[in-house]
């Protein structure tokens, strides 16, 4: 499994964002496929509220290789005082390994997170989840978007954890154009560009244009 | 998609133009221009080397020109920010835009996010952004997006005007001209100059403060016109 790093660097002869050396024996083709995708979308990662987020964003880089991108939002300022810089960890994992990798990265949340996010699959939620899967006549690629108030990396753990657990859920494999893996970000500031399941803020989502939104409200997680 | 084939169909139009007599040519180039200036959207690109103010050129245009008070770009990360098509109200007329990405400026950027971005938008434009500061790595990168035209035939064949914006002019306009600016990048102009008249491109410079708004205005007036199919109206 390697790793790969993306950062923001203003000590360097050509600064800004680029992949951390060595990117090892990773091909040309991948690392540009990984560099296009890896950081979640958006404006706005500056907002104070992001400091210290967190994303995690799966995706497809070749057919028998998946890309996962742990991504921060660094406390980094550029030369001109720019905030919002972020750092991707990026480890290119198997295909078929991937459905385990994310059950183990469930295991490690907080009990408490755990129980709250499988709370949150009530039969009212999965009836919004198969309404936003199911394909649509001259649209392109269906895609779930999730929302709920940012209030720090911490709480918003379950909200990552509701991705992860409909990420490796056996009903979404069954759902016609799904297939056995499909691309989640698990905080991104719009759907614009973004993977099929995505999770917003939700002021962010409410600038989202003819996509409809699953707000997950904490009295239904609770 | 359908941006795909219409600009096919606009393409077939302008191609059966050439046989038809010219009092109806003019008709058809007046439909064309309605079509993209209306719905559509003008495809063109905004490029420059990092920190030159491209994010807050796009945003600029679509807040119709006036600044926005709390605007505080991050540094534009891998991959860019898709960009949808908008309208922005610039002089008299409201044009419909198609910048399709928002790209960072950065060495890492080159060879991906503009090669991508210039062969999705097929420009009729090419916004490039400097500044009085790091002229070396404004050169490379002039010089790189004169390579990649030369490489990007196909991509680069609807080009029609290549702006260079020598942007925060607040910071540099007392102590020294657009030319002086611009000395440093005498054999790049002429690369650009040269390259312009063999592919049948315009070049155009002006001097921009996206801090102030100065010259803002007029830049992207006679941008848009001059990309615009029917370039009679610019007039």
């Amino acid at each position: 499994m390697a790793q790969l790093i993306i950062e923001y660097r203003i000590d360097t002869r050509q600064p800004g964002y680029a992949f951390q050396p060595p990117t090892g024996t990773v091909s040309e083709a991948l690392l540009k496929a990984i560099w296009r995708q890896a950081m979640p979308r958006g404006q706005g990662w500056g907002n104070p509220l992001y400091q210290g987020a967190c994303a995690l964003k799966c995706f497809p880089v070749s057919n028998d290789t998946v890309a996962l991108s742990r991504v921060s939002v660094t406390d980094q300022v550029d030369e001109q005082g720019r905030k919002g810089i972020r750092r991707a960890e990026i480890d290119l994992i198997r295909m078929h390994d991937i459905v385990p990798h994310i059950k183990g990265l469930l295991e490690q949340y907080p009990e408490s997170v755990r129980v709250t996010a499988h709370q949150a699959f009530s039969v009212g939620t999965w009836t919004k989840i198969i309404e936003s899967a199911l394909p649509k006549i001259g649209r392109k690629q269906a895609q779930i978007v999730f929302a709920h108030p940012y209030n720090g990396s911490e709480s918003w753990q379950v909200i990552e954890a509701v991705v992860l657990n409909l990420a490796v859920a056996w009903p979404m494999r069954a759902l016609p154009g799904w297939g056995k893996f499909f691309s989640f970000t698990t905080l991104a500031l719009t759907n614009e560009d973004e993977s099929r399941i995505v999770a917003l803020p939700i002021e962010k989502a409410r600038q989202t244009e003819g996509v409809r939104i699953i707000t997950l409200s904490w009295d239904i997680i609770q | 998609m359908g941006n795909i084939i219409i600009d096919a169909l606009v393409g077939l139009v302008h191609g059966l133009v050439s046989l038809i007599p010219e009092p109806v040519t003019d008709g058809i180039n007046s439909v064309v221009d309605f079509a993209y200036v209306k719905f559509l959207g003008l495809p063109f690109v905004v490029l420059g080397y990092r920190q030159t103010g491209k994010t807050t050129l796009l945003e600029w245009l679509r807040n119709n020109l006036e600044p926005e008070a709390e605007f505080a770009p991050e540094p534009t990360a891998a991959g860019g920010e898709s960009v949808r098509a908008f309208t922005t109200q610039v002089g008299r007329e409201g044009f419909r835009v198609r910048p399709k990405r928002d790209v960072g400026g950065e060495y890492s950027m080159w060879e991906t996010d503009w090669v991508d971005l210039l062969r999705d938008a097929k420009p009729r434009g090419i916004v490039f952004m400097i500044d009085s500061n790091n002229p070396v790595a404004h050169k490379d990168a002039l010089n790189f997006t004169l390579q990649m035209i030369d490489e990007e035939i196909v991509a680069a064949k609807n080009l029609k005007v290549f702006m260079l914006l020598v942007n925060k002019s607040d910071l540099w306009i007392n102590d020294k001209s657009m030319d002086d600016v611009l000395e440093d990048y005498r054999p790049e102009m002429r690369r650009l100059n040269h390259q312009a008249q063999k592919m049948g491109y315009k070049v155009f410079t002006f001097t921009t403060s996206l801090k102030t708004g100065e010259g803002v205005k007029e830049a992207m007036d006679r941008f848009f016109n001059k990309i615009r199919p029917n370039r009679a109206k610019a007039a």
